[in-house]
């Protein structure tokens, strides 16, 4: 069971983050989540619920240089059941969870940092529960709890299961999706301006 | 009514005694209000590893066993992190050697029914009595002797006072039979016997006698109002939340 497809790293998003603290601007609340996408960041209600694509997760560790504009580098492990040894001092715990976040949208939830590991090892247990091998689990964040460490501390999402249910369309792919794989060519436009690549923020948790 | 018919505790065994001699605090919130606490990557390796033992000794592909040890590891612990990493790669090493040591006794007997067998002994006191029960690992009654087995990354060179009880209980149950406990990390195995069966036995009695005591004279909000707690106590290590939503 979710054995990975280590597949391209090159996710366009949009991404799912957690902020324990808010954004300085102001634009993101603290203690929630937001959407990243090239639009900028856009605080996001998950208390009605996300579905989790548990089939595509994956974790890993990731270093960040903290620069606008340099994505985070991520080391896959081959397989979420076991975790490679920490490659270096500067690597945070993370993972990639693919989300329907309702409306036909969706969202990768890609993040490092204890608040979030925290997260996913306290829902770990109900995925272990998983109901038959294509039902995915619908979470909700239903609270937020403080948590100490020796050093530092940090906030960590309670995610709450909603309820299993089947894969939804927009984590589906291809002809599952009801997307035909050859359509027809349509006249190319002009390309576009390309956007501005997405800034790299540093997804971090907040730990001090 | 004695202190355990008071409470509906209607049998105690070693890690119930071991509990309540160690961590009362979290005696009281396991056995009194039935919060258990969630069980971690070593035991559960324990668990996978014994299975594979078992079922390599009763005639299974060992590479079968080691493959069906690892999926039922994994299936507890979806999301690995190192502490289950490093416990899931001792299952394999685990299995080997303990395999390599059982062999000689050949295949294990179990009850018709299945499962392990269940021993019970009862012990006795002014105006109680409380079965003590326990499962067997491994029985070869073909060579007289029941084992049980230990993972640990540790092998010790003498058992530890838990364990003495474990095995003092499974003596006295089995007083025809040898009971040995088979430590096995995953490089070195030794086969331990410590303890004298009596002796332990009696001191085993005089922590019963106080549990019933304790439980006699409180219920169990009050226990938790006054059981001394140590919040430091590994036995809380993984279950941080709990003890503080109990404890406070």
């Amino acid at each position: 069971m979710f054995n990975l497809d280590l597949g391209s790293d090159s996710v366009a998003g949009p991404f799912l983050a957690w902020s324990a603290l808010g954004t300085r601007d102001g634009a993101v609340p603290q203690r929630s989540f937001y959407i990243r996408s090239t639009d900028g960041k856009t605080p996001f209600d998950a208390s009605k619920g996300l579905v989790f694509d548990i089939d595509a997760i994956k974790t890993g560790w990731q270093h960040s240089e903290g620069i606008a504009g340099v994505a985070p580098e991520w080391k896959w492990n081959q397989s979420v059941s076991q975790m490679m040894p920490k490659p270096g001092d500067d690597y945070k715990k993370g993972f990639s969870i693919p989300v329907a976040l309702g409306g036909g949208k969706t969202a990768i939830w890609e993040q490092a940092g204890s608040s979030v590991w925290l997260a996913l090892e306290a829902i770990s247990p109900i995925l272990s529960q998983r109901p038959d091998a294509t039902s995915l689990p619908v979470f909700r964040h239903a609270d937020s709890r403080f948590v100490q460490f020796n050093k530092g501390s940090t906030v960590v999402p309670v995610l709450e299961l909603v309820k299993w249910t089947a894969r939804p369309d927009a984590l589906k792919e291809g002809v599952a999706a009801g997307i035909a794989l050859e359509p027809t060519p349509a006249p190319q436009p002009a390309p576009a301006p390309q956007p501005a690549p997405v800034a790299a923020v540093v997804l971090d948790d907040m730990e001090f | 009514m004695n202190g355990f018919e008071k409470h509906s505790i209607d049998h105690l065994s070693a890690s119930s005694i071991n509990l309540w001699s160690n961590a009362p605090d979290v005696w009281v919130m396991q056995y009194l209000h039935g919060l258990r606490t969630p069980m971690g990557p070593a035991p559960w390796r324990g668990i996978c590893v014994e299975h594979a033992v078992v079922a390599t000794l009763q005639g299974g592909s060992e590479q079968d066993a080691i493959k069906a040890a690892l999926d039922k590891f994994d299936q507890r612990f979806l999301i690995g992190d190192e502490t289950t990493t490093k416990e899931r790669d001792l299952i394999q090493p685990m299995i080997q050697l303990a395999v390599e040591e059982l062999m000689e006794f050949g295949k294990p007997e179990f009850p018709a029914e299945g499962g392990q067998e269940k021993i019970s002994i009862t012990a006795k006191g002014d105006g109680w009595e409380i079965p003590v029960i326990g499962y067997l690992d491994l029985v070869f009654p073909q060579h007289g002797v029941v084992i049980d087995l230990k993972t640990t990354t540790r092998v010790p060179s003498s058992m530890s006072p838990e364990h003495q009880l474990q095995r003092g209980i499974y003596q006295k149950a089995k007083g025809n039979m040898g009971v040995k406990f088979l430590y096995c990390s995953a490089k070195k195995a030794a086969m331990l016997e410590d303890g004298d069966v009596v002796e332990i036995l009696a001191k085993a009695k005089k922590q019963i006698t106080r549990i019933e005591a304790f439980l006699r004279h409180t219920d169990k909000e009050t226990a938790r109002l006054i059981v001394p707690h140590n919040p430091d106590s590994f036995y809380w290590r993984g279950s941080e939340d709990l003890r503080d939503q109990f404890y406070g």
